[in-house]
């Protein structure tokens, strides 16, 4: 840090940077808070929705060349479609198991799946890392001292208008009101007439569509696809989800934007060297403080 | 019949034990071992490498093989896969070691794994004391700096990194004028282990005795995807020689941003990591201009044949430095398997282990493949003359060489 001329300028310009490139985690944070908020599970399968929709967007834009539009929706179509596979090999067969039990399940399931994806990427591709189409790498808005990545604009819109979606499915369907009563306990969504099974396979899709959509954001922004994603999305997707309140949709997409602007805050003001601790210190600090996160409810069920 | 199942434990334990008086000189071959990434991340190196060794081998084995003892003998790879994993990599050296009864161990890579490999091996030649493993062992490419200086049995042929970037260093100066620069910054990747050691090892040094100051310095890690914050920095230091100690996955990121926020130092060099075709594909335009030592650049007359045959079993019209040396190690072997004056036989493999590390220590003026001589130095690295290529109008060119001077300044 130099406390110059520039300082303030920069202070504020990382801050704006920070909050964009939150906006993706906040999607990949939403897959695992809807999961966890209606089963009490960590779906650790999610970041293969993210993985999986990343993918799917290098072959449809990259290889295809498919427009923009379409080659979004088919890393929706796949993060839908892996969710729907973790819910019918990972959750509906083994549901009333131990709750760890779903939980390990879906640890297999991201580690084989990562396998496969590495083997089908690397069949495909003799590189680690293939240019995600994005035509608007270079493009951006200059307001006096301050840059805007256009790039960075389109993935933060993408990102409110999926979460607008999501708030009017959640608060103004039948479909929302189901995961609600689900939300609430199972059997007295049961009771009320909710068929359970299909809620909780609407979630999972809801939640693949997010993973998905975040797949093809992060392609998009970075300008590059690997198959690694999925194990950084579940680290960044779940320390997002316990830092916003662990199955809170507005704590994911606040910690998502947290967390975006603390990584860049603190490798401007503090290190680079030393971002990601720096960032896992403050979120250790928080939950020290406030165990339940920034939006979540305290319950105390521990002596 | 109890008698008859204990002779007949007895005699399939025998043929067991047997087994390896089948195998050397008297089946015809002569044993080498290997080990790359050929999957997980790493593989991307591993493959193009393995890649090179079997087309080398192929073509030893087609023209004969060689020649041990009076005999010509079949080149015989045990290829084997440590995905870059430190821990994998040490069994697999044990296993080649001891059970796979090879001559000489070839691999990895990662600096990290060699690393660790080699810190099975003795330390102190003829110590008795020292019951570290005994076998030569070399890698094409674990760039770190000092790795070869582990044991006396480890070797390299990838030269010697600081080398590199001393020279490189010298002739951007020259090609400055001679001036010397006024705003040099440098970028680490700072959580690779061979980036960290060519920054601290090699450029701080280099730096230094010039009594050059970086006006500024960054860090980011390979896996990030967002340096606007560095560049900003990079950006007011108005660099007119900037350093990339890092990979090209963080060069691209790192070069796309420099475009978007319009920094264009005058030049810019980086190591061995740039090396990649991926540094065009995913940079374009951004990327051009910059520099970077390598040992065989793939357009070179020298290595045409091996690029041909390269790009027609991958489809990639680019050929890394790494796969030329993983291929010149094998001739490297065959010679020193030639001229060693081993026996290739079980009961000589120790003392055949220790002629053919004696034949590599004082390897000297070997003419390899592309007619270069190369000499191995005291430290276990060959040192050999190297080549400077910049990425230009969206291909690699060459910037500087050896006997043609500046080609693309």
């Amino acid at each position: 840090m130099q406390f110059d001329e520039f300082f303030f300028i920069d202070l504020i310009q990382t801050g704006i940077d920070g909050a964009m490139l939150g906006s993706v985690y906040a999607l990949m944070a939403i897959g695992f808070a809807l999961i966890w908020g209606l089963l009490g599970i960590l779906n650790l399968a999610h970041g293969q929705t993210v993985a999986f929709g990343m993918f799917a967007g290098l072959v449809s834009a990259g290889h295809l060349k498919l427009p923009i539009p379409i080659s979004f929706a088919c890393a929706v179509v796949t993060g839908v479609l892996v969710a729907l596979l973790v819910e019918r090999i990972c959750y509906r067969p083994i549901r009333r198991a131990h709750e760890l039990v779903p939980m390990i399940a879906t640890l297999g399931f991201w580690i084989t799946t990562e396998e496969i994806l590495q083997k089908i990427y690397f069949h495909m591709y003799f590189k680690d890392f293939m240019p995600f189409p994005n035509p608007f790498t270079m493009t951006r808005f200059t307001f006096g001292e301050f840059v805007i990545r256009f790039d960075y604009v389109v993935t933060m819109s993408v990102a409110v208008v999926l979460v607008a979606a999501l708030y009017f499915v959640i608060y103004r369907s039948r479909l929302g009101m189901a995961l609600r009563m689900v939300a609430a306990g199972h059997d007295i969504a049961h009771l009320m007439g909710v068929n359970v099974l299909k809620t909780l396979r609407s979630a999972f899709m809801i939640a693949g569509a997010f993973g998905g959509a975040a797949g093809y954001l992060l392609g998009y922004v970075a300008n590059m696809a690997n198959p690694y994603a999925g194990s950084m999305a579940t680290v960044k997707g779940l320390f997002t989800m316990i830092l916003g309140g662990a199955g809170s949709i507005p704590g994911a997409i606040v910690g998502g934007i947290v967390l975006g602007f603390t990584e860049l805050e603190s490798a401007y003001l503090f290190s680079f060297a030393y971002r990601d601790a720096i960032a896992m210190g403050l979120l250790f600090l928080l939950l020290v403080f406030r165990p339940q996160g920034l939006f979540g409810t305290r319950v105390e069920d521990k002596i | 019949m109890k008698h008859v199942k204990t002779l007949t434990f007895a005699a399939g334990v025998s043929a067991l034990l047997a087994a390896p008086a089948m195998a050397f000189q008297d089946e015809g071959t002569v044993r080498l071992g290997s080990t790359e990434p050929l999957t997980g991340p790493g593989a991307v190196y591993g493959q193009p490498t393995i890649i090179g060794k079997k087309i080398a081998i192929e073509e030893i084995n087609a023209a004969g093989g060689i020649m041990i003892d009076g005999k010509k003998v079949k080149l015989d790879l045990f290829s084997e896969d440590d995905q870059a994993k430190p821990d994998q990599g040490v069994s697999i050296f044990r296993k080649l070691e001891s059970s796979d009864d090879v001559l000489a161990i070839t691999g990895t890579i990662y600096s990290r794994v060699s690393e660790t490999m080699w810190g099975l091996l003795q330390k102190k030649l003829d110590d008795p004391n020292d019951t570290g493993l005994q076998v030569p062992a070399m890698s094409f490419l674990s760039m770190k700096a000092g790795v070869a200086s582990i044991s006396p049995w480890a070797f390299r042929n990838a030269g010697v990194e600081c080398d590199q970037h001393e020279q490189l260093i010298d002739l951007v100066q020259e090609a400055n004028g001679g001036a010397e620069f006024q705003s040099v910054v440098a970028a680490l990747e700072s959580n690779e282990a061979h980036s960290a050691a060519a920054w601290r090892v090699c450029y701080q040094g280099s730096l230094k005795k010039r009594n050059w100051d970086t006006k500024e310095y960054v860090e980011w890690f390979e896996q990030d995807t967002d340096f606007s914050v560095q560049v900003r920095r990079i950006r007011r230091a108005k660099p007119d020689l900037f350093i990339l100690s890092s990979h090209y996955q963080a060069n691209v990121g790192a070069m796309l941003e420099m475009a978007r926020q319009g920094v264009t130092p005058k030049y810019m060099i980086s190591h061995i990591g740039a090396d990649a075709v991926e540094m065009i594909d995913l940079g374009g335009k951004a990327v051009e201009g910059v520099v970077f030592p390598s040992t065989a650049f793939f357009a070179d007359p020298g290595v045409k044949s091996l690029l041909d045959e390269y790009s027609k079993r991958t489809g990639e019209w680019y050929m890394p430095a790494f796969t030329y040396l993983a291929y010149e190690g094998m001739y490297l072997m065959k010679h020193v398997f030639e001229t060693a004056g081993i026996k290739n036989q079980p009961d000589t493999l120790a003392e055949d282990r220790r002629k053919v590390r004696d034949a590599l220590a004082s390897l000297k003026d070997w003419p390899n493949p592309m007619g270069l001589k190369l000499t191995m130095g005291a430290t276990g690295d060959i040192s050999r003359p190297y080549v400077y290529v910049t990425i230009k109008d969206g291909t690699f060119k060459l910037w500087w060489h050896p006997t043609k001077g500046y080609m693309n300044p």
